[in-house]
């Protein structure tokens, strides 16, 4: 186990390393030099300099870049003087964390249980209803479930708010519309999964010993499907993390999304480098406990040492 | 004493709704178990024997599967009509069941220990010291070494043999009156398959519990059970103890599947007598007797009609129309006659010794990196050499190299060091040319039929693949010649442009039989091409494969696990045991004369198809699991489970000796 | 049993009847035909694969055969609802939305087939060479994979979108920058389980060149799950466009697709629900066309399924 969490940790600094190195060159190669054009103001030029530090030689620039990132410090904005990407991250974080886990975990939650309950009614109407709604879940993007909900709801019958974070019900709208998608794909794995288990030998066993159902799906069949769920847990987060992007911006949500969106429209590079590492290094945290997660649940790769995968 | 049954099925018929239509799987079947007794449920796959045993405990999917007539008494009570409540404190409690794969059938996600005390999940009465206690107890009845260690363990922890002790501790743990064993010892080994029969046969001593044994294998049959149905296309052909069913045997179905085994008896100078064709379709069962298609006695009234059980005497009961008042008499025995081989080439064994060495194996070692540091000693300095027109069987367990060995030699995989030479040369150093012709020349037979052709292509352009590739015949030939292939194979010109899925086991091997004779090789690597087969289909592909041999002057090297098949078809034997070659002799000396330990006790386990001789059959003590082949040890490797060990033994590794006329062991007592 | 008149003619031996037993009754189907049959027997699959044919022609010719061009303003018609002379209406800047919807499903579905496409063909090479020689190239492309495959395809593409400007074809290349590791480890699973099988071993052992083996043995048993991963991988492609321009980073305007249209409609919400109302509904059919396709070819091609049915 701490041979496999060794590995898992090791390919997590790797590919953080990776992505940093390729976003310092990325900005060495970008058309036009943004950051040293005449137009900024020389506040602003004077703050790239320092963070980019570009009349250095390359070496010396990118052991002082690592030195930032390794402080925490993601530069500063182009756009507004003196503002620093950290500041923007500690003020938008809270709300999209906020909004993110209420999606992950109504997604997460539900998405299971519509996945057990239709496996277990395979074949009658429950079954085809899951079906139909995992289907249709999983065809439309969450932008366009995001405007579906705040036209329909807000606007239409005028039942929840359309816009702000400002108290529970203002969170229904954009969590559902984030979810939605995670949810739909979720129950899709869950309940190929659980149909699958069922027809392992070992249920045979359970209902040998003479068990009832419930004791069989709950300690055989769900404990066993959930595997396969977990492993997409790393790219579902990281769908619901991109999914605040757009959520926040058509719900006008203070949160990272939004002012993500915002620095694409008004061209401030160095806040989206920023942002984007920070992303980046966050979803690489996030996949690395997925997989240690993973390997605690799964006891051949716990004790056996070996992941799960294709060999 | 005649006892009561504790379980009678009558008339029971179980069929499956699927989209093809129904299947009939289970027709009209009648059995009963007594107290104490140990009832074998023998027939080949398909035949509907799992389908009998699962529906006791209601363990067939309910749908697709039903009950169309018949009822089930346990102890009394009819189980069709209990509850799924009553039913549950049936199973497990009262009737356990043990399933064909140990692999598979425990919760990979949850520790043994967890997995037997479920059994009484549920039960008030017992406190938790009581069950872990009980546990214990039965983990240690059932043999397994440690089981403070063994219950925290999970099942991937343990080995196949291990498993299904668990399997068992797990059926009995509640102290059932019925024990159900589905193919309990298909997926092990011998010796381990010895040791698990041991086990079954000491349990009903003990505590007098019944026990429904299903198999494929007559020699289990007549190792363990009192009583023995034969089934067959859904139905109980034939029932009586197992001296009736050997030796007073009445259904023509009974004598062709006892005269299609192999045994160690068989003459090897006579042909097998497999059973033609294929059983019948469940979709579409005949209306008359299943067999009927396949019978050499058939009748015309056995096309039509089912026929009635006929009582023979006490127990022994048959359902064949040749019981009929009107029916000829038939005497099996007397028509059966053996054909008797022309003898392979006149001057026999000498002649075949004398030939001149074909294939020299020489210090071949393979290792397997598996990962931290670790490596598996697949093959381990193994030397030997086949000479031309001779069979070389290579036997041994699973994990013991012989299919490595059989894959350096087809340049399937690289040896780790030694040489193998081919009329001389270095398999390994040829030039371009060379290598190609001893690509032509070096064929192999596979084991899994199922795997063994690609599904894309029809078996026109799977058979002329390597006719083209070599370019041995015209392009305008090659269909022709394809088509004399398949016709030497039993199949025909109408099969050459159908896609493999379409054929049964028996006939994809035998179309890969047809592939490997395509490019008109010298020699044939058969890896166990008959083990995934049923017995009856086994002959037909032996006495092909016999038969080519001497058309075509082949030499074979036959890799297998089964002593009887190895020893029908083979000149001399080696005998492989974790990665090493313990034995090798011609087979005459090596059956008469076994000097090896492993190998006595291989031939020691074997199952032998007639209840007498295998209880009088005296057996050596089997002791312990196979190792695992990573970083074995420096002594010997049986060391660890041979009853004659000594000091020397568990630390030097012996070295391979002749001790008779073509015959050497390696092994430091002898 | 019901009295039945039995002779003595009954009971002549007549022997077992082979014949027929080595006979096949089945049609004699190939694993395409076979694939085929089933996916028109399947509605839901067989009705999107109609939704996306009806779908391609219109995008390819519902442009050129209207009068207006897909950038052409009517100041008299600004969010003008639909009509007769505009069948979809009209946005806040008088285009109309028939043409533009059209225009945008081109640039959409180009976008989305030939990145699915382009990746999948990357993919294939590098997990099929992974898969079937093994050893070190293997082991290297293996780790670079592992690398990248902890950052999410998204933020890379929209670094490389922010680095290399905005356009169709800058886009289809950021989308295969990293696109190609899911099918590169798919495939190369695939083939290493495949190279296991004893068929290409008896390949192998009849000496038929390694290409020739990749090529006939390989690649056609794996192409059903290629041609089902790649119709689910183009819903995936479609969504980065739509979110990609959703956010700033796609196509620019004034040229279209469906996410500059959800884009821009979303911002008339309020005024006229209409502009993403539309656009949304063909998003969302195309994504469920090509959901149920891919179901309905995965069920098509399953191998588990074979053999089954009669």
């Amino acid at each position: 186990m701490l041979r496999y969490i060794a590995k898992r940790v090791i390919a997590a600094i790797l590919t953080l390393l990776v992505l940093v190195t390729v976003v310092f060159f990325l900005v060495r190669l970008m058309p036009g030099e943004p950051f040293t054009s005449a137009k900024l103001t020389p506040v602003v030029a004077e703050n790239m300099q320092k963070y980019y530090g570009f009349d250095k030689p390359l070496a010396v620039q990118y052991v002082q870049y690592l030195k930032n990132l390794l402080h925490g410090d993601f530069g500063y904005s182009m756009k507004y003087t003196n503002r620093t990407v950290n500041d923007i991250i500690a003020a938008t974080f809270p709300f999209s964390a906020d909004l993110g886990i209420r999606a992950l975990v109504t997604a997460i939650s539900f998405g299971l249980v519509f996945g057990i309950i239709s496996a277990l009614n395979r074949g009658n109407k429950i079954d085809f209803i899951c079906v139909i709604i995992a289907i249709i879940g999983t065809s439309v993007p969450d932008f366009i479930m995001g405007a579906f909900l705040q036209y329909f709801f807000g606007i239409r019958w005028g039942l929840l708010p359309v816009a702000q974070y400002k108290g529970f019900s203002y969170t229904i709208l954009p969590t559902m519309s984030l979810a939605f998608y995670t949810l739909a794909s979720v129950s899709r794995i869950m309940r190929a999964s659980m149909l699958e288990v069922v027809n392992q030998d070992y249920i045979k066993t359970a209902r040998a010993k003479g068990l009832s159902s419930f004791r069989i799906t709950t300690r055989h069949q769900i404990r066993n499907a959930i595997m396969p769920v977990i492993t997409i847990l790393g790219p579902t987060v990281a769908a619901v993390l991109t999914g605040t992007f757009v959520v926040e911006s058509i719900f006008a949500i203070p949160g990272m999304g939004k002012y993500y969106v915002d620095s694409v429209s008004t061209n401030d590079y160095s806040m989206i480098l920023g942002m984007t590492v920070f992303y980046g290094s966050f979803l690489v945290l996030c996949n690395l406990l997925v997989d240690i997660l993973y390997g605690i649940v799964d006891p051949r790769v716990r004790i056996g040492g070996k992941a799960g995968e294709a060999p | 004493m005649a006892k009561d049954p504790i379980l009678s099925i009558k008339n029971l018929t179980f069929s499956f709704k699927t989209y093809g239509g129904i299947v009939h799987a289970v027709r009209d079947v009648s059995l009963s178990v007594r107290e104490g007794e140990i009832l074998g449920i023998v027939g080949e796959s398909g035949c509907g024997k799992s389908v009998t045993a699962q529906s006791v405990l209601r363990l067939n999917p309910e749908p697709p599967g039903f009950f169309e007539s018949g009822e089930i008494l346990y102890a009394g009570r009819d189980v069709l009509s209990l509850s799924e409540k009553e039913l549950r404190k049936i199973r497990g409690r009262e009737i356990g069941f043990i399933f064909q794969d140990p692999m598979t059938s425990l919760n990979p996600t949850m520790k043994v220990g967890a997995q037997i005390a479920e059994v009484f999940y549920g039960d008030r009465s017992l406190s938790r010291a009581e069950v872990r206690e009980k546990v214990l107890d039965i983990m240690k009845l059932v043999g397994i070494s440690d089981p403070e260690k063994r219950v925290k363990q999970y099942p991937h922890e343990l080995s196949g043999g291990m498993k299904q002790r668990v399997m068992i501790a797990l059926a009995l743990v509640a102290g059932p009156r019925l024990i159900i064993c589905d193919e309990p010892t298909t997926s092990l080994d011998v010796t381990i398959e010895a040791q698990i029969l041991d086990l079954l046969l000491s349990l009903r001593e003990r505590f007098g519990t019944s026990i429904i044994l299903i198999t494929h294998d007559l020699g289990v049959i007549a190792r363990v059970c009192d009583r023995v149905l034969v089934m067959y296309g859904g139905k109980v052909l034939e029932e009586g103890t197992a001296e009736d069913i050997f030796y007073r045997k009445a259904h023509p179905y009974t004598n062709a599947l006892l005269n299609s085994i192999t045994r160690l008896d068989t003459d090897k100078n006579t042909e097998l007598t497999p059973i033609e064709g294929t059983p019948p379709d469940l979709f579409a069962p005949p209306a008359g007797c299943p067999f009927a298609a396949r019978c050499d006695y058939c009748m015309e009234v056995c096309r039509e009609y089912a026929p009635d059980r006929t009582e023979l005497s006490d127990g022994h009961g048959v359902s064949c129309w040749l019981e009929h008042e009107y029916a000829p008499e038939v005497d099996f025995d007397a028509s059966s006659v053996k054909v008797v081989r022309k003898s392979k080439e006149t001057g026999g064994e000498d002649e075949v010794n004398s030939g001149e060495t074909v294939l020299e194996v020489k210090e071949l070692s393979r290792y397997f990196h598996v990962g931290y540091g670790q490596m598996l000693h697949a093959v381990d300095r193994v030397s030997f050499t086949v000479s031309k027109g001779e069979t070389l069987g290579l036997v041994g367990e699973s994990g013991c190299g012989k299919s490595t060995t059989g894959r350096c030699i087809t340049k399937l995989l690289k040896p780790t060091s030694g040489e193998i030479l081919y009329k001389g040369r270095n398999i390994f150093e040829m030039t371009a040319e060379g290598g190609k012709l001893y690509r032509q020349k070096m064929q192999m037979i596979f084991q899994n039929p199922y795997s063994s052709l690609n599904p894309r292509m029809t078996v026109g352009e799977i058979v002329g693949e390597g006719m083209k590739l070599h370019s041995l015949y015209p392009q305008e030939e090659i269909g022709k010649k394809v088509e004399e292939l398949l016709n030497r194979v039993g199949l025909g010109r109408e099969h050459m442009s159908r896609f493999s899925h379409e054929f049964s086991g028996g006939q994809r091997q035998r179309i890969g039989i047809a592939r490997a004779l395509s490019v008109r090789p010298e020699f044939i690597v058969c890896d166990e091409p008959v083990s995934a087969l049923d017995v009856s289909i086994q002959a037909q592909v032996i006495n092909m494969l016999k038969d080519l041999q001497r058309e075509l002057g082949l030499t074979l090297l036959f890799i297998a696990h089964d002593l009887s098949v190895v020893r029908y078809i083979s000149d001399r034997i080696a005998v492989m045991y974790l990665g090493e070659l313990v034995e090798e002799a011609s087979t005459e000396e090596l059956f008469k004369n076994p000097s090896h330990p492993y190998t006595q006790m291989l031939l020691s386990a074997i199952p032998v198809p007639d209840p007498e001789r295998a209880r009088e059959k005296r057996r050596i003590e089997i002791r312990g699991e196979i190792p695992s082949p990573i970083n074995p040890g420096i002594g010997c490797r049986f060391a660890e489970r041979c009853p004659r060990a000594t000091e020397q033994c568990r630390s030097v590794n012996p070295v391979r000796r002749k001790i008779g006329e073509g015959h050497y062991a390696a092994c430091h007592l002898l | 049993m019901t009295e039945k008149k039995l002779s003595p003619e009954n009971f002549r031996i007549v022997g077992k009847n082979p014949e027929g037993m080595e006979k096949i009754t089945r049609p004699n189907l190939s694993f395409w035909q076979d694939a085929w049959r089933r996916l028109r027997a399947n509605r839901s699959a067989f009705i999107g694969l109609v939704i996306l044919i009806i779908y391609a022609l219109l995008a390819i010719f519902a442009p050129v055969l209207s009068r207006y061009g897909f950038s052409d303003m009517d100041a008299d018609a600004m969010n003008a609802l639909p009509s007769f002379a505009h069948w979809f209406g009209c946005d806040a800047t008088g285009r109309d939305l028939w043409v533009r919807l059209w225009m945008g499903a081109r640039v959409s579905l180009t976008i989305g087939l030939s990145a699915a496409t382009i990746n999948m063909c990357i993919g294939a090479i590098l997990g099929g060479l992974c898969g079937y020689y093994g050893g070190k190239l293997d082991m290297i492309i293996m780790r670079i994979v592992d690398i990248l495959y902890g950052i999410p395809t998204l933020i890379v593409t929209i670094l490389v979108m922010v680095v290399i400007g905005r356009g169709i074809k800058t886009l289809i290349i950021a989308m295969c920058i990293v696109g190609w590791i899911g099918s590169c480890r798919f495939v190369r699973g695939e083939v290493y389980r495949l190279k296991e099988q004893d068929f290409v071993s008896a390949a192998q052992v009849l000496g038929v060149p390694n290409a020739v083996i990749i090529l006939r043995h390989i690649l056609p048993n794996i192409m059903g799950l290629m041609v089902t991963n790649l119709c689910m991988a183009i819903p995936w492609s479609i969504f980065q466009e739509a979110f990609l321009s959703y956010i700033g980073l796609g196509i620019s305007p004034p040229n279209c697709s469906w996410g500059i249209l959800a884009k821009e409609g979303i911002k008339m919400l309020r005024v006229a629900p209409h502009e993403v109302l539309i656009p949304a509904f063909f998003i969302c059919t195309t994504m469920l066309a090509l959901n149920l396709l891919g179901d309905g070819l995965r069920d098509a091609f399953d191998p588990k399924l074979r053999g089954t049915e009669v």
